[in-house]
This record gives structure tokens, C-alpha cells and sequence, in this order.
């Protein structure tokens, strides 16, 4: 096994009593996509920040490219590349000046590629930055990460404002980039049918929180929605864990420790699905807006598949 | 470290605006101020210095600015990008004093207030050129101070105040300094003591603020 590219190991940070990250571990090996999913304010930007070293965890480890994250070490600096959202240059540059900028702190940008995929998109070079909507500025940052030469990218909704095609070219272009290059990637987005095309292993965030994180073929496997009487109080089989409840239409989903008892059949139940990524994640997300009475959280935190 | 242009270019455009009305101003000024330019008994100018100072660094310095977080993730090293910064800020002093020493320098302003018919020129004219020397002495102190406040308010381990009040001691203190050294029959040894004190805060802050600009947190 390939030495993992990114290491996180219990990694918190806290912006004032708020816990944005909370105890999350997860590695990412060289050639790997990983999704990163989650509602909003679930920590995914907040996470990668600490590992792009613009912020300093509170606690616990991030290493990128066998180096601390923070402070950012100058000679893994380069190797970065990392679409942040909420950042972006000033309205007056020009996308030619983006390009160069990104190129002279990159060692494998490539200027020609940069261009061609910008022009195949009719961004001009000369174009200033306010000139362009917002799938074209999103482009021109996705495209000046992805021809950068990086070994690790970290990309914060690299796809938001994208048309299906582009949306469609960028995916593809981040494949390759990890098949080809062996970019490790990180990707946080919440279109789940991208995600489902080109992700390795997602990992579902909520309150900073790892709840999930696997394979996805494995998930597909050792994910079950059962679906019980409204009255029924189901019990938990052994080998099995709950991932979310949804009292009113009486739907347990349950993550199963082997794939081989994931369709033996419960007592008074009426029917078992396996899930797809949009139904797992609104499982857990779902859970969200329905806590315990007492405020507890039912779920495991960062349950590995 | 090396020079990257692209960079330099990136940080200058980020300063432009404030460098070219701080040029124009300071041309209109030194072409047409009537009595002799000296800076120990001028009012404006430590002021014009202050207030470009802070304008520099506000503009360089907006950790929580969308352009920054964006200029910080594009891959540069910590130390290249100070070191960029503190180019720029360099360039904006020169691109704004440049012109000025050169209306001085060359006796433009002379030959100006002379047109003029003020009768301290063209007598006056040779003894100006120190003034633009005290100015540039003057940002040697306070640039570094200016850029260590906000980085050091941008650090993980930050207080409320961040490094604000060192900004205001340190311009109070050299605004004392100053004054002291400017009490006549002082002796060599005093100014030369005063002289090394700022040399060495000058050069301890920008090292300290190119240390901390390492662990520099960007929200």
C-alpha cells in the first residue's frame, strides 16, 4: 500500500467556543480521490484550510506530503494546489495574470494546456476577472489547480456554477490527474452524482464530525435502508450500527460490519434497500434535524467502512 | 529565494492606487512648498509618511480579504511572499519619493520657486536634499513596524489587541527619539546610540515579522 499524501490524525480546531472540526482522522493515499460531504457549516472548508496551512489546527495532526500543515512547509508549498471557496483574486486582473501568478509558484505548471482549456471554454486570457460569470471564474481556478503539476489537490466545490459539461470535463480532468499523476485528491462538494462517478472513498461530515467514511462500492455493499411499521421498535443486530432514523416513515438505515449479513432479514420489517449516496447521505444529514430528546447524538463518530 | 515578478506585480497592483496619489501629492507638495524643506521643523511630513505607511500596510495586510486567502493558497512560500510584500512596499516608497528627490535633486524646484520670486531660492536648493534622506530613514523605521503589527495580529496565539500597541509605542517612541536627538550640542556618542537603537529595532522587526509571517493564519 502507497504511503498516504495526507494524514490527519484527531485533528480539531475551534474557532472560540465553536468546534468546527472535531477529532477527525482520515488519510488520503497518493492516487486517491476522497469526497468530502456534509451540509453546510459541517467543517469541510474549515478542513481544508488547515491542510492547504492557511489555518493552524487547535489540536491534533495534519501532515501533507509527509510534512506538518501548519506552519506551511516551503518545499511542499508548491505542491499544493488548492481551490478554497470563498477566496478569489481581485476584479481587476486579468485571467492571463491569474495564470502566471499560479505558475511561477507551481514547479510543473503547464502554460499550454492552462490556455487551451480556458480558451476551449471561451475565457479569454485578456479577460478581467469581473468580466467573467461565475462557472468562468470557477473554471479558470479549477484549470489553473488541476495543470499545476501538483501532487496533492484540495478542492473546496470545485464544480459550483459549472454547466453539466464543464462540470462533466472537470471531473474527468481530476481523474486523470489522480490516475496519471497520482495526485492525492480531496474533493468537498455537494453534487453527489459527481461525487459517485469519481470518488474513491467519500467521507460524511456533520458538526465537524467524521460520521462516515469508506469505500463506496464497500458502502454499497454494507449499507442497508430498512424500512419497519411506524409502531415497531426495531432492536440493532449484532454486527450492525445505526446510521440514522427517521421516525415518521419508520426507515432505520444500518451500516453492517460484513456485507455477507447486510440482507439477512430483521423481525418486523418491511423491506430492504441497499442506498445510493444521495439516500446514505440524506440518512445521516437527515438525522441532524431530528436529535435525541435528551440532545444526545446517536450516532458513532467516524465509523470506517 | 528568488524574485518573481508575477508576484511583485500582484502585490504593486494591490498598492497602486494609494502609491500614485501619494506621488502626485508629493510632487505637488515638494514643487510647491515655499519655505525650505527640512524635515525637523516640517509638521506633514512625518504625517504624509504615517498615513502612507498605514495605507501600505492596510492594503498588503487584509489577512481576512478575499484576495489574500486567494494570493495565499495559490503555492509561494511563507518567506517568499514576505518577502514580496516588503518589496512592494519599497517600490511604492521609492515610486512616491523618487520623483520628488528628482524636483530637488536636478534644482526643478529652485529654478520653480525662484520663478516664483521666493526669495529663499535659488539659495536654498542644496541643502534640501536631506530632507528626501530623513523621509526615506523615516519609512526604514516605520515600514517595518507597520508590517510587523498586522502579522503579528494574524498569528494563531493572537491577544485582542494583536501588535497594534507596539505600533503606537513604536511611533510615539521614535517621534521622543527624535525630539532628543535633536537637542543641539548633543553628543556623537548619544546620537550615535540613538542611531544604533533604531538600526537594530529596524532590522529585529523585520526579522521577527518574517518569523512570524511563517505561522500567519489566514481566515
Amino acid at each position: 500500500m502507497k504511503k498516504p499524501s495526507i494524514e490527519i490524525t484527531d485533528l480539531v480546531r475551534e474557532f472560540g467556543t465553536l468546534r468546527a472540526v472535531d477529532k477527525v482522522s482520515l488519510e488520503v493515499a497518493a492516487g486517491q480521490i476522497l469526497a468530502l460531504l456534509g451540509p453546510n457549516g459541517a467543517g469541510k472548508t474549515t478542513l481544508l484550510r488547515i491542510l492547504a496551512g492557511l489555518l493552524a489546527p487547535t489540536a491534533g495532526e495534519s501532515r501533507v506530503l509527509d510534512r506538518q500543515s501548519f506552519p506551511p512547509c516551503p518545499s511542499v508549498a508548491g505542491r499544493i494546489g488548492c481551490l478554497i471557496d470563498g477566496v478569489e483574486p481581485p476584479g481587476g486582473v486579468r485571467v492571463c495574470q491569474i495564470l502566471d501568478l499560479k505558475a511561477s509558484a507551481s514547479l510543473g505548471f503547464d502554460r499550454r494546456r492552462a490556455k487551451q482549456l480556458c480558451e476551449a471554454h471561451e475565457i479569454g486570457l485578456n479577460r478581467r476577472w469581473r468580466s467573467l460569470s461565475k462557472g468562468q471564474k470557477r473554471w479558470v481556478l479549477a484549470v489553473s489547480c488541476l495543470v499545476a503539476g501538483a501532487e496533492v489537490l484540495l478542492l473546496d466545490e470545485p464544480a459550483d456554477g459549472l454547466d453539466p459539461s464543464a462540470r462533466h470535463e472537470l471531473y474527468g480532468l481530476l481523474r486523470e490527474e489522480a490516475n496519471e499523476r497520482d495526485a492525492a485528491v480531496i474533493v468537498a462538494s455537494h453534487i453527489l452524482s459527481d461525487v459517485e462517478r469519481v470518488a474513491d472513498e467519500v467521507a460524511i461530515l456533520r458538526r465537524g464530525r467524521v460520521q462516515l467514511r469508506g469505500n463506496l462500492e464497500d458502502l454499497r455493499e454494507r449499507v442497508r435502508e430498512v424500512e419497519f411499521a411506524t409502531d415497531a421498535s426495531p432492536s440493532i443486530p449484532p454486527g450492525a450500527r445505526p446510521l440514522g432514523h427517521d421516525d415518521d416513515s419508520g426507515t432505520l438505515w444500518l451500516v453492517y460490519d460484513n456485507a455477507a449479513d447486510a440482507d439477512s432479514p430483521l423481525p418486523g420489517e418491511l423491506q430492504r434497500r441497499t442506498v445510493n449516496l444521495e439516500r446514505l447521505y440524506l440518512a445521516i444529514t437527515e438525522h441532524r434535524e431530528k436529535p435525541e430528546p435528551d440532545g444526545s447524538d446517536r450516532l458513532e463518530p467516524a465509523s470506517s467502512v | 529565494m528568488k524574485l518573481r515578478w508575477s508576484l511583485l506585480c500582484w502585490q504593486l497592483r494591490q498598492v497602486s492606487v494609494v502609491t500614485i496619489a501619494a506621488m502626485l501629492l508629493s510632487v505637488w507638495f515638494v514643487l510647491t512648498y515655499h519655505d525650505p524643506l527640512k524635515f525637523d521643523i516640517m509638521t506633514w511630513a512625518p504625517f504624509f509618511i504615517l498615513a502612507h505607511c498605514s495605507l501600505l500596510t492596510w492594503r498588503l495586510g487584509r489577512v481576512r480579504s478575499r484576495s489574500f486567502g486567494f494570493l495565499y493558497g495559490q503555492g509561494f512560500s511563507r518567506d517568499t511572499l514576505w518577502l514580496h510584500t516588503m518589496l512592494a512596499s519599497g517600490v511604492s516608497v521609492l515610486a512616491v519619493w523618487l520623483p520628488a528627490a528628482l524636483l530637488v535633486w536636478s534644482g526643478l524646484r529652485s529654478d520653480y520657486q525662484e520663478m516664483m520670486q521666493n526669495y529663499w531660492f535659488p539659495l536654498m536648493a542644496e541643502t534640501e536634499g536631506a530632507f528626501i534622506l530623513w523621509s526615506l530613514l523615516a519609512y526604514a523605521v516605520l515600514l517595518p513596524v507597520f508590517h510587523y503589527c498586522w502579522i503579528r495580529a494574524a498569528q494563531p496565539t493572537r491577544g485582542t489587541t494583536g501588535g497594534f500597541a507596539i505600533a503606537i509605542g513604536a511611533v510615539f517612541g521614535a517621534f521622543s527619539i527624535w525630539n532628543s536627538v535633536r537637542v543641539p550640542d548633543m553628543p556623537t556618542w548619544t546620537v550615535l546610540l540613538f542611531a544604533g537603537g533604531f538600526v537594530l529595532a529596524t532590522i529585529s522587526l523585520s526579522l521577527g515579522g518574517m518569523r512570524l509571517h511563517r505561522r500567519l493564519e489566514v481566515i
